[in-house]
């Protein structure tokens, strides 16, 4: 509860406390947290959907945040390999050259950096991980989904509306209201299928046997297509939904001609 | 080495304290992915128990504990006589060797003998529930376990019949040891999750 | 059984005499670990371009938005037997079977395996068990289809009925059991057979790798089968393992299927790090950079791969998230170590670019890339992101291919020579590297991207309208690239075979072990061994005045671990 409170009053500034991080960190973490800290602010997308929810608009700067670190780890990697090849070819006649056999200084340094590293990402990991996973006691929205061979049923209990998957190429429509957060409920009645929101920057699978809970908040409208991506058999390329990110009052009407039917 | 000495027919002395045979080494090798198997059983089990909300195992499930308890403590004793018919083996006395492995020989086979019928009158089956499946599971795969230890025991007791010297089929029988123990040690901790814990 | 007394390799002795029946018989019921080790990698490397084929089936069918190639149900089956026959049947057996049963007793000095029946009977189990998943594609009902990886409750009766996913299941204990006889094999050979003066650590690293994974099959292998065995009695028996209304758990074939899973990917990867740290230091005429951090950093990996198996299963909300976030996270620090190591030692060396040279560098800049963005993968936020999509389908082919075929390519036109006393063609050799090598980035760069852009893994149709048509252009261009690549690799093992250029016993100078016999050896391997003194006999034996021992008189019993 608290913890959600905590993120509402920070709101869209997901990555505003990185800063005060980066003083603990380390030098070396100081590096990386700057480049997490840089990608909040204008570093490109590298691809990458910029996750339309709170939770996954954190997600995306992680994401960022590792991008960076890769350039920076497989660069150097890339580098120090090409210099190698390019400076020590063999040209001309074969001499014998000096036989070392290791440093003891040089393995420990490169075996401490990475550990740094791995450990900053990690910790900005476990960050963002939480606030992904955080699960609001009083949403202003429920959606119970449930997967099933081949398609999706969402249920809104509050308003007692429900779409479902009516044949091949009738998807069902997911519909949400921008800014409200809404916690989701997810089943599956039959095989593993995975609940799939690409621009949202989150998956998760529907288990038989298992309910899982996690959250949205919209940030933006938006229209795109959700998706199974978990392997389900025959039809599961064909296991598509509808998502419409729509303003609240847009919601409401949309829920009002729904309950009619 | 110390290996020499199990090339060395006529040592008197036993050398049961040598470093295993390269039958020995590779069955104790073997027997290392033999733990791990039954450990995914084990994993198994206790995967389903811990979901498992109601009684355990389920109400209706009507074991014979007492029973089974009994050839429980029947397939142990025969690691026992395993044992003995090492040592005797050990000191070249293979004629002896052989009477201490048709007794184990004999025990094992009581065992599976009464696990035959355990599995001819038992109220369930493995699709009654999952405990069922699992009973059913984990008890025959261990039941295969130990035919083939008393197939291996005919096969050993064959080639050591009439043998002068049998210390020739000692790395064979030392090998047959470590398993029939590893089987025995098994059932004792399968008994007790299929039929002690509630 | 062969029972093997003592490690009387110095002597050259006779251990099996071996009758030779010659021809196809002979090749067949052969117990020379020389032999199996050859049929195996043959083997193994046909099931290689049949899978292949099927992988340009399944990019073929990709090519187009709704592509009508194939129907739904064969390209289910397809990439379920493409990931399965890669994976069991190519990537495992070519490793293990094949390099591990043909070099390791070389570079250790043994005369054979410990159990040259046993080995015999591993390869048949693996032939038999490659043709029975094959057969799933001529039954009625078609092959599996629910990927490599069978998840229940997809993969039991009611849902995969028929006898094609029966074959696939019996035909992955076969091979699960030909692995497991293996590892027993090998890791005895190693413990037992090691020639006099070859303690642990002046093993080769190869050497070392081989046994690490042999370990880890034992401990891998064994819970697949036991998961089999639940789901074939699902399957049969009515059994309630997977089965929700039965009181069964799904996701425990999850958690049974990757804590083997994992560890699996380390089997495949491990024997091909060997490789590489065998023939780095030979091009470049140096001494592995810190070899004793290279083992523990084997040691580690194994260690590692044991515990990080739910990473596979972020995403379905049941499993410690953090726990195996930092295990999987860590793993990058051991393999940086072996990536590092092979970069000092080729530092100051004098490099020389042969085909098999050319090979190793591209394996490590297609792992290290590969190996990155399997960091990001062990981020869970970022794995909620990708997992299941095309990001995780190029994370898995950068790192299996960069060293199932770079890594394995390499061994194969390094050893090459050994096996058959002939060199490969270079020049055709470094046409087959250099194709190979552009496709490959064309064919998975754009992979990535296709999973940041939201297409997910294993459907055979996508809309015009998802804006995925380009950029799976692209990676089937490259695919067919790589068809190319190989076909080239076909080639010039044919060629090489038909137009003999004799190479010699040693041809790359090598370090250790197998180049001081002959090539090929004779059917004992060895008519006398250098002294070993340190983790490269037969440089010393070649350099003395750059000998890395000094020659000190050293008792047998060294050789105990
Ligand atoms: C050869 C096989 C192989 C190898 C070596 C690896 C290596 C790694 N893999 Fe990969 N993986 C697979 C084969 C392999 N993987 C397969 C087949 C799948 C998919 C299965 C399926 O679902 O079908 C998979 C899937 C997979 C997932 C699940 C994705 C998902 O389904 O959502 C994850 C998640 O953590 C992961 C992580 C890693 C990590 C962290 C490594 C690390 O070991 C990588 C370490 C290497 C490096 C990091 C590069 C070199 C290091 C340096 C240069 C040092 C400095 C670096 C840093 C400090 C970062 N892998
Ligand atoms: C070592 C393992 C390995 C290797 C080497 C490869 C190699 C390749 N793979 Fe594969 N792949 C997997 C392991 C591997 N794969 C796994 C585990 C999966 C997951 C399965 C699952 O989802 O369950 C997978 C899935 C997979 C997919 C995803 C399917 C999907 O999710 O829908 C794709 C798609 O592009 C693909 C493509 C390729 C390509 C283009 C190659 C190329 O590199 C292939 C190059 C080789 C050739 C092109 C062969 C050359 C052929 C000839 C010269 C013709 C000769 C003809 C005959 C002899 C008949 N693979
Ligand atoms: Cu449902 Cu894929
Ligand atoms: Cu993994």
């Amino acid at each position: 509860m608290s913890k959600y409170k905590f993120r509402e009053q920070r709101g869209l500034q997901s990555i505003g406390g990185v800063h005060k991080v980066t003083k603990s960190a380390g030098p070396l973490g100081g590096v990386l947290a700057a480049g997490l800290v840089l990608s909040a602010c204008n570093l490109p997308s590298f691809g990458a959907f910029k996750g339309n929810t709170v939770q996954g608009n954190s997600t995306f700067h992680l994401f960022q945040g590792f991008f960076v670190a890769s350039i920076f780890v497989g660069g150097i990697t890339f580098i120090l390999l090409a210099l190698a090849i390019i400076r020590f070819r063999r040209k001309g006649e074969s001499i014998i050259p000096k036989q070392i056999h290791g440093n003891t200084k040089l393995e420990v340094f490169y075996t401490i950096v990475p550990v740094l590293i791995v450990a900053v990402l990690y910790f900005f990991t476990v960050r963002v991980e939480n606030k992904v996973d955080t699960v609001a006691r009083n949403p202003n929205l429920r959606v119970d989904v449930t997967g099933f061979q081949w398609g999706w049923k969402f249920f809104y209990p509050k308003y007692g509306v429900t779409t479902i998957t009516k044949g091949v190429d009738l998807y069902p429509t997911l519909e949400l209201p921008v800014g409200e957060t809404a916690t989701f409920r997810l089943v599956s009645n039959d095989v593993v299928h995975g609940f799939y929101m690409p621009e949202f920057d989150f998956s998760r699978y529907a288990l038989p046997g298992v309910t899982n809970y996690f959250d949205f908040t919209p940030q933006h409208t938006a229209n795109f297509i959700g998706r199974c991506s978990q392997f389900c058999g025959l039809y599961h390329a064909d296991m598509l939904f509808y998502v419409h990110v729509v303003s609240p009052s847009q919601f409401q009407s949309w829920i009002h001609a729904h309950q009619g039917a | 080495m110390a290996e020499t000495t199990v090339a060395a027919p006529t040592r008197r002395e036993p050398i049961r304290f040598s470093k295993p045979s390269i039958l020995g080494l590779g069955t104790i090798v073997w027997l290392g992915s033999e733990l791990m198997f039954f450990s995914g059983l084990f994993a198994a089990y206790f995967t389903i128990r811990a979901h498992d909300g109601s009684p355990w195992p389920p109400a209706g499930t009507h074991l014979d504990t007492l029973q089974a308890g009994i050839f429980t403590a029947i397939l142990v004793m025969s690691s026992v006589t395993m044992q003995k018919a090492v040592f005797e083996a050990e000191h070249d006395r293979p004629r002896s060797a052989m009477w201490w492995i048709v007794l184990t020989f004999v025990m094992g086979g009581s065992f599976i003998a009464n696990q035959a019928v355990e599995w001819s009158t038992l109220k369930f089956g493995p699709q009654t529930n999952a405990y069922g499946s699992l009973f059913y599971v984990m008890s025959g795969v261990h039941g295969l376990h130990v035919i083939l230890g008393l197939v291996a025991m005919l096969f050993l007791l064959f080639r050591l019949k009439g043998i002068k010297g049998g210390s020739r089929h000692l790395p064979g029988l030392q090998a047959l040891s470590y398993y029939w123990h590893f089987v025995d040690i098994v059932w004792v901790a399968l008994y007790a999750c299929l039929f002690l814990v509630h | 059984m062969t029972i093997l007394q003592e490690p009387q390799v110095a002597t050259g002795s006779v251990l099996h005499e071996q009758k030779a029946p010659g021809g196809f018989y002979k090749w067949i019921t052969s117990v020379d670990h020389k032999v199996i080790g050859k049929n195996y990698m043959y083997t193994a490397l046909a099931f290689m371009f049949i899978a292949g084929a099927m992988a340009l089936l399944i990019r073929t069918q990709l090519f187009n938005p709704n592509g009508h190639v194939v129907s739904l149900q064969t390209y289910n089956e397809l990439f379920t037997i493409h990931g399965s026959m890669m994976l069991y049947l190519f990537a495992g057996p070519f490793a293990f079977g094949g390099f591990a049963n043909f070099i390791v007793p070389l570079q250790i000095g043994a005369p054979d395996m410990a159990f040259p029946r046993l080995n015999n009977l591993s390869y048949w189990l693996f032939l038999l068990g490659g043709v029975t998943m094959l057969f799933g594609f001529f039954t009625a009902s078609g092959a599996a289809a629910f990927g490599w990886v069978a998840y229940a409750p997809l993969s039991t009766a009611p849902y995969s009925p028929g006898p094609g996913p029966d074959l696939w299941i019996v035909s992955i204990a076969m091979v699960g059991f030909s692995g497991i006889f293996t590892a027993v094999n090998l890791v005895t050979t190693i413990f037992y057979l090691r020639a006099p003066g070859m303690t642990m650590f002046r093993m080769p690293l190869f050497s070392w790798s081989m046994l690490v994974t042999g370990v880890l099959i034992l401990i891998a292998f064994p819970v697949l089968t036991a998961a089999l065995v639940l789901l074939y009695a699902d399957r049969h028996f009515g059994a309630h393992f997977f089965s929700v209304a039965g009181g069964g758990v799904p996701v425990m074939w999850q958690n049974l299927f990757w804590f083997f899973g994992h560890p699996e990917v380390y089997i495949l990867a491990l024997p091909f790090f060997g490789i590489v740290s065998e023939l780095i230091p030979v091009f470049s005429k140096k001494p592995i950079f810190g070899y004793k951090g290279m083992v523990f950093a084997t040691l580690a990996i194994a260690g590692l791969s044991t515990g990080v198996w739910a990473h596979h299963m972020f995403t379905t909300g049941t499993v410690l998230l953090p726990f195996f976030s930092a295990m999987s996270l860590l793993i990058a620090v051991p393999t940086g170590i072996k990536v590092f190591t092979w970069i000092a030692t080729m530092w100051g060396g004098q490099i020389k670019f042969n085909t098999s040279m050319l090979f190793a560098v591209g394996f490590i800049f297609a792992f290290v890339m590969g190996g990155i963005t399997g960091v990001m993968l062990a981020s869970p936020p970022i794995d909620f992101y990708t997992h299941d999509t095309y990001f995780v389908v190029a994370h898995f082919h950068q790192v299996l291919i960069a060293t199932t075929v770079f890594a394995g390519f390499a061994g194969i036109y390094y050893w090459y020579p050994k096996l058959t006393g002939r060199f490969m063609h270079e020049g055709l050799g470094k046409w087959n590297f250099w194709v190979t090598f552009i496709g490959f980035w064309f064919t998975f760069m754009p992979q990535y991207l296709l999973g940041l852009r939201g297409m997910p893994r294993r459907i055979a149709i996508y809309s015009p309208t998802d804006g995925f048509t380009f950029l799976n252009r692209m990676s089937t261009v490259g695919a067919y690239m790589m068809g190319i690549g190989m076909f080239l690799f076909l080639l010039n093992f044919i060629v090489s075979w038909r137009r003999p250029r004799p190479a010699g016993d040693n041809p790359w100078d090598g370090f250790t072990l197998e180049w001081a016999t002959s090539s090929p050896p004779p059917a004992h391997n060895f008519h006398s061994l250098p002294p070993i003194r340190s983790a490269r006999p037969t440089w010393d034996m070649n350099h003395p005045e750059h000998a890395d021992a000094v020659p000190v008189v050293t008792g047998g019993d060294e050789s105990a671990e």
